[in-house]
C-alpha cells in the first residue's frame, strides 16, 4: 500500500470510529438543524469546518503554531456544547441575526479547534516527514466525515418520521424543531461531560 | 416537549460513559536495511503512557504464568519484553527474527525503540506483524513503514490482523 493511501486510512478510521464519538457527535451537532431542502446551507457549514480544521491541522503539525493540548482536548467538546447551545437558542433563523448566516464562521472557528485536536499525535510521530502524512490524513479525515453526515442525514431524517407518527394528533411544535431538540440536547449532555472529565485547571 | 427533551439529556448522562472522546491511538514503526552492516533496523515510535501501561500488564501477566508453571521469571525490561512480543518480524521462511535492542530514547510524548538483525538486503518477502496496544485500544492502528532496495512500502494494522508481506 502507498505511504498515502496508509494515512487517508488513519484519518477516515480517525473520524469514523464509534468508539470515539467527539467529531461525529459535533457533525451531528451541526447537521441537526437541517432539513434536506437546506442541503446548500449544511455545505456551506461544513465545508467552512473542513476550512477551519485544515488550517490548524496545517500550521500546528508543520510547528507554525504550538498549542496546549489539554486545553485543546477540552476545548473540543466546549465547541460541541456551544453549537447544541445555539440549536436551542435559535428557534427560528429567518428571524435570527444575519438570518442565521454566521453559522459557517462559528463553524470554521470550531473546525480549528477540531483540526488542532488532531495535529499533536500526527506532529509527535511523524516529526521528521511530516508531508504526505499530512495530506493523506487530511483527505481521510474529509471522506470520513462525507461518510458520517451521509449517516447523520439518514438519521436526522428517520427521526422526522418517526417524531411525525408519533405526535400526528397532537398540536405541538414542528418535527424538526423537536428533532432539534432532542438530537441537541442528548448530544450537549455527552458532551459536557467530556468537558468536565478534561478541565484542564 | 421539555419533559422528553429533559429525558433524553437523562438518557444521555447513562449512555454517556460508554461513548470516549477522541485521542488518536497509533504508532509508527520504520523498518530500514543498513547496508553497511547487513542487518535490518526496526524503530517503533508510540505514545510512552500507553506503552508503559501495555507493557507492565504483559509483564506481571508473563511473571505470574511463569510463577504458576515454576518456571523462572524474566528479568528484561517489561518495555522490551512487549515491544518484542508484539512487532514480529519473520523472514522469508516464516520463522520470526530475533530482534536485539540498540537502545530506546524519550523524545516528548514518545518512546522510540531501536531493534535490529541480520538480514537479507531486498526484504521482499519477509512479514510483519505489529500489535502493539492492540491490548489497550480496540482501534489502535498500526503503521509500518519499510524502506528497502529504493522501495518504500507502508503497511497499516488494525487489531485481529495477523502477517502482512513486504512486496
Amino acid at each position: 500500500m502507498s505511504e498515502l493511501l496508509t494515512f487517508m486510512q488513519l484519518g477516515f478510521r480517525h473520524i469514523t470510529n464509534l468508539q470515539a464519538m467527539d467529531h461525529i457527535l459535533f457533525l451531528l451537532a451541526l447537521a441537526a438543524i437541517y432539513r434536506p431542502r437546506d442541503w446548500r446551507n449544511a455545505l456551506w457549514v461544513v465545508t467552512a469546518f473542513t476550512v477551519g480544521h485544515s488550517i490548524t491541522l496545517a500550521l500546528a503539525v508543520t510547528g507554525a503554531m504550538v498549542l496546549p493540548i489539554k486545553l485543546i482536548e477540552f476545548l473540543i467538546p466546549v465547541t460541541i456544547v456551544a453549537t447544541c447551545i445555539e440549536n436551542l437558542i435559535v428557534r427560528d433563523r429567518a428571524t435570527a441575526p444575519l438570518r442565521g448566516r454566521y453559522r459557517p464562521i462559528f463553524a470554521a472557528v470550531f473546525g480549528l479547534v477540531h483540526g488542532a485536536g488532531f495535529a499533536d499525535y500526527l506532529r509527535n510521530l511523524f516529526a521528521d516527514h511530516i508531508a504526505v502524512p499530512l495530506f493523506g490524513f487530511n483527505v481521510g479525515i474529509e471522506l470520513g466525515q462525507i461518510v458520517v453526515l451521509i449517516f447523520a442525514a439518514a438519521f436526522l431524517l428517520a427521526a422526522d418520521w418517526t417524531i411525525r407518527h408519533v405526535r400526528a394528533s397532537l398540536a405541538a411544535p414542528s418535527a424538526l424543531r423537536v428533532r432539534v431538540v432532542l438530537v441537541s440536547a442528548v448530544v450537549m449532555v455527552i458532551a459536557t461531560r467530556w468537558a468536565i472529565e478534561r478541565n484542564p485547571w | 416537549m421539555r419533559f422528553r427533551a429533559l429525558v433524553a439529556a437523562l438518557s444521555a448522562l447513562v449512555i454517556a460513559r460508554p461513548l470516549e472522546a477522541h485521542p488518536l491511538h497509533t504508532s509508527l514503526a520504520d523498518i530500514t536495511y543498513d547496508a553497511a552492516t547487513r542487518e535490518m533496523r526496526v524503530s517503533v515510535r508510540v505514545f510512552i503512557d500507553d506503552f508503559t501501561k501495555a507493557s507492565t500488564a504483559y509483564a506481571a501477566a508473563r511473571a505470574s504464568a511463569a510463577r504458576a508453571a515454576k518456571l523462572p521469571v524474566s528479568n528484561e525490561s517489561p518495555l522490551l519484553m512487549y515491544a518484542r512480543a508484539s512487532l514480529i518480524v519473520a523472514g522469508r521462511d516464516g520463522r520470526p527474527l530475533s530482534l536485539a535492542s540498540c537502545g530506546g530514547k524519550r523524545v516528548g510524548d514518545l518512546m522510540w525503540i531501536c531493534f535490529h538483525t541480520p538480514a537479507a538486503a531486498d526484504l521482499s518477502g519477509y512479514r510483519v506483524l505489529d500489535k502493539i496496544l492492540f491490548d489497550l485500544y480496540a482501534d489502535q492502528i498500526n503503521i509500518v513503514q519499510a524502506s528497502y532496495g529504493g522501495r518504500k512500502v507502508s503497511l497499516l494494522y488494525t487489531r485481529g490482523e495477523g502477517f502482512k508481506h513486504l512486496e
